[in-house]
């Protein structure tokens, strides 16, 4: 028996049945190194990246099982009929891979490991990305512009590489781009072709208040214009004058110019510590209130929940996609539904197995379906989801309540209903309600006292997401576990 | 003697405002579509708030299956119901068929907000749910609960009362024990 450099070869070769002096001797089942499409290295949550194991031999039908050793441990990643995994890496670092064939007989084959393929965790410092300009949610006129002006100086006095502004007002005039509050596949793809941009940002002005003491609220994304329109970073930043206000008052801010460099000083920060490689993808939304994260989980749960007792159901194989969708906003605040669905969307962003669809990209399928929801998602729009975006889970809700206060003093309060739909199964996983003050959680002198709505909610949404996503299963490759819709009678 | 009276009193004015079919099989029920309730109230978000807070806190007895807010959208929209807040009998049979619902719970919200006495207040809420069962449309179980309200203690020594969201989870709870009871 002949060894072939990159193969392995299996065990004795199957006898066939019928005339034996008809057919060739089987060989046994051999495999070679399983080979990428897309050279290392890639960026995390941006690339799929299709490995294909190229086997020969065997009886029968054979099986392939992708191995990959991530540098700490091994695991089988995909098994089945296919010879090509698509594998959509998550997490920075170093990957071996490996194919393993076995034929009908249960001959079994394995292929060494794969060079090593690097992962990398930020598309870096150098890639060129474009602002949009900001989405102005605050409900009230604010100065927008000089906003984003400040956000860009900042971004140019860190020397991260932004597309300059008349290149991108050529562009959208000529790309007729309307809608900056998310990035859509075909515009991602243009980006990227025509201007050698890697990725978007996306701001929003959630919140401003310029009476005294001011507020603002900033949030923040990073879209790649790959393919998949990955969300590589969300940030955001809440503040109050008075939320630190010191020894007598000497930390009061007035001015909302000093305000808003201090939100905007918070999320260039966090961008380029992103792009430096130094954060993870989704940071926690500074909020400058006093706390633990630990801590806040714990008194921000939601007042009632039910979790479907088997669900979410989390893949090896692949980060599940989730899609926010707006909320629907009964408070009469306006902007309060998109502004939740943001708040959802960086409360799953990062969370290892969990890839959340590009808002952009959920919004244009929403309007090419004329999707209108009467109440809330059904089952079949639901389907339509899964079938245009993969979708496995959509998470809904109700704004019932998303108020600031106004002026010294006060609270804000935030009250909202969340749905979670498993689109595989198309059942309802997961019901809750929460609904909370600024300064429910007051010790004592205003310390516990959250004084935006915007970290506020941040904080409860943390907390549903932290509560749905633990003890989450984790299967194979074959997807869902098996469940029953009506396993609730007593 | 007067809390002997006034304790039957209470479990008889409780039994007074439940109905239970006794032909019912209540166990055999598996999954609820909670329809939108009526507002009775001045308060234009009154109905929503509370139906929201029903079906929280029924799904999470996990004793049924509540179909989402977005199914039940649809299966009215599909039934074409003139008045979903009030549907008749055979209404409910074809909606219940659309959404694959074993039964259907209506409601009306009285009461929701603030009551006033003198220099006091508190809030109170008063609701009535019933259940009309899928393959027939009959009403199968009825129940109403008022919660909050001003208080001998409130009166006496002032005090604003329970939160509303407090009150609310209070009468529905009280609404739940109900249906639930024996």
């Amino acid at each position: 028996m002949v060894a072939v450099s990159g193969c392995a070869t299996g065990s004795a070769p199957a006898r066939h049945g019928g005339d034996p002096s008809n057919r060739p001797p089987a060989r046994p089942p051999a495999v070679k190194v399983p080979v990428a499409d897309a050279i290392s290295p890639q960026v995390a949550r941006t690339a799929t990246v299709r490995w294909t194991a190229e086997a020969s031999g065997g009886v029968g039908a054979l099986t392939y099982a992708f191995w990959i050793d991530d540098g700490s441990e091994f695991k089988e990643a995909r098994q089945g009929p296919s010879p090509a995994w698509e594998w959509r890496p998550t997490e920075a670092g170093r990957y071996r891979v490996k194919a393993v064939v076995t034929d009908s007989l249960g001959n079994r084959a394995e292929s060494g490991w794969s060079q090593e393929y690097e992962v990398a965790a930020t598309i870096g410092r150098r890639a060129r990305i474009v602002v949009f300009p900001m989405e102005n949610m605050s409900g009230t006129a604010a100065p927008g512009r000089d906003i984003l002006e400040g956000l860009k100086k900042r971004l140019a006095a860190r020397e991260i590489n932004v597309l300059d502004d008349k290149a991108l007002e050529t562009f959208m005039a000529r790309h007729r781009v309307r809608y900056t509050g998310g990035l859509t596949r075909e515009l991602g793809r243009a980006f990227r072709t025509e201007l050698d941009v890697e990725a978007v940002l996306i701001p929003s002005l959630d919140l401003y208040d310029d009476s005294v003491p001011p507020k603002i609220g900033i949030t923040a994304r990073l879209v790649s214009t790959e393919e998949e329109t990955a969300i590589l970073w969300v940030d955001g930043a809440s503040l109050s004058g008075d939320q630190r206000p010191g020894l007598l008052g000497l930390g009061l801010v007035t001015d909302p110019n000093m305000l808003a460099a201090r939100a905007l000083a918070t999320i260039v920060s966090s961008i380029d510590g992103y792009l430096s490689g130094a954060r993870n993808l989704s940071a926690r939304e500074e909020s400058g209130d006093t706390g633990k994260d630990a801590g806040h989980r714990r008194k921000y749960l939601p007042r009632g929940s039910f979790r479907k007792p088997d669900a979410p159901v989390l893949r090896r194989d692949r980060p599940i996609k989730v899609a926010v969708l707006p909320f629907l906003d009964r408070s009469g605040r306006p902007y309060a539904g998109e502004i939740m669905a943001r708040k959802f969307l960086a409360g799953f962003a990062g969370r290892s197995h969990v890839e959340v669809i590009e808002p952009g990209v959920v919004r244009q399928a929403l309007l090419q379906s004329r999707l209108i929801m009467e109440g809330g998602l059904s089952f079949p729009q639901a389907d339509l989801l899964r079938e245009l975006l993969g979708v496995d889970y959509v998470v809904s809700g109700d704004v019932m309540d998303y108020e600031d206060s106004r002026g010294p003093g006060g609270a804000p309060y935030a009250e909202f209903s969340v749905h979670v739909i498993d689109a595989n199964r198309r059942q309802a996983v997961w019901t809750s309600s929460s609904y909370e003050r600024g300064d429910g959680r007051v010790i004592v002198f205003d310390w516990g006292k959250t004084h935006t709505a915007g970290a506020l909610v941040s904080k409860m949404v943390r907390a549903v997401t932290d509560l749905f996503l633990d003890g989450a299963a984790v299967t194979g490759s074959t997807g869902s576990s098996e469940g029953d819709v009506g396993s609730h009678l007593p | 003697m007067a809390l002997v009276v006034f304790t039957g009193c209470a479990s008889t004015r409780s039994a007074r405002v439940t109905y239970h079919d006794p032909n019912m099989d209540f166990a055999s029920l598996r999954s609820v579509a909670v329809m939108p309730f009526a507002n009775l109230t001045q308060n234009p978000n009154a109905a929503d708030r509370v139906r929201d807070v029903f079906m929280t806190m029924l799904q999470a007895t996990g004793a049924v299956y509540v179909l989402p807010p977005g199914e039940v959208g649809r299966g009215i929209s599909r039934s074409s119901l003139a008045n979903p807040v009030a549907p008749t009998a055979d209404e409910v049979v074809a909606f219940s068929k659309i959404v694959s619902a074993d039964a259907v719970i209506l409601g009306s919200v009285r009461e929701y907000g603030e009551a006033r006495s003198g220099t006091t207040s508190a809030n109170i809420i008063s609701v009535s749910v019933r259940m009309m069962e899928a393959q027939t449309g009959k009403v199968v179980w009825s129940a109403s609960s008022t919660r909050g309200g001003i208080t001998t203690v409130d009166r006496l020594f002032g005090g604003g009362g329970e939160p509303l969201n407090a009150v609310t989870e209070d009468a529905v709870r009280d609404l739940l024990d109900k249906l639930f009871g024996s």
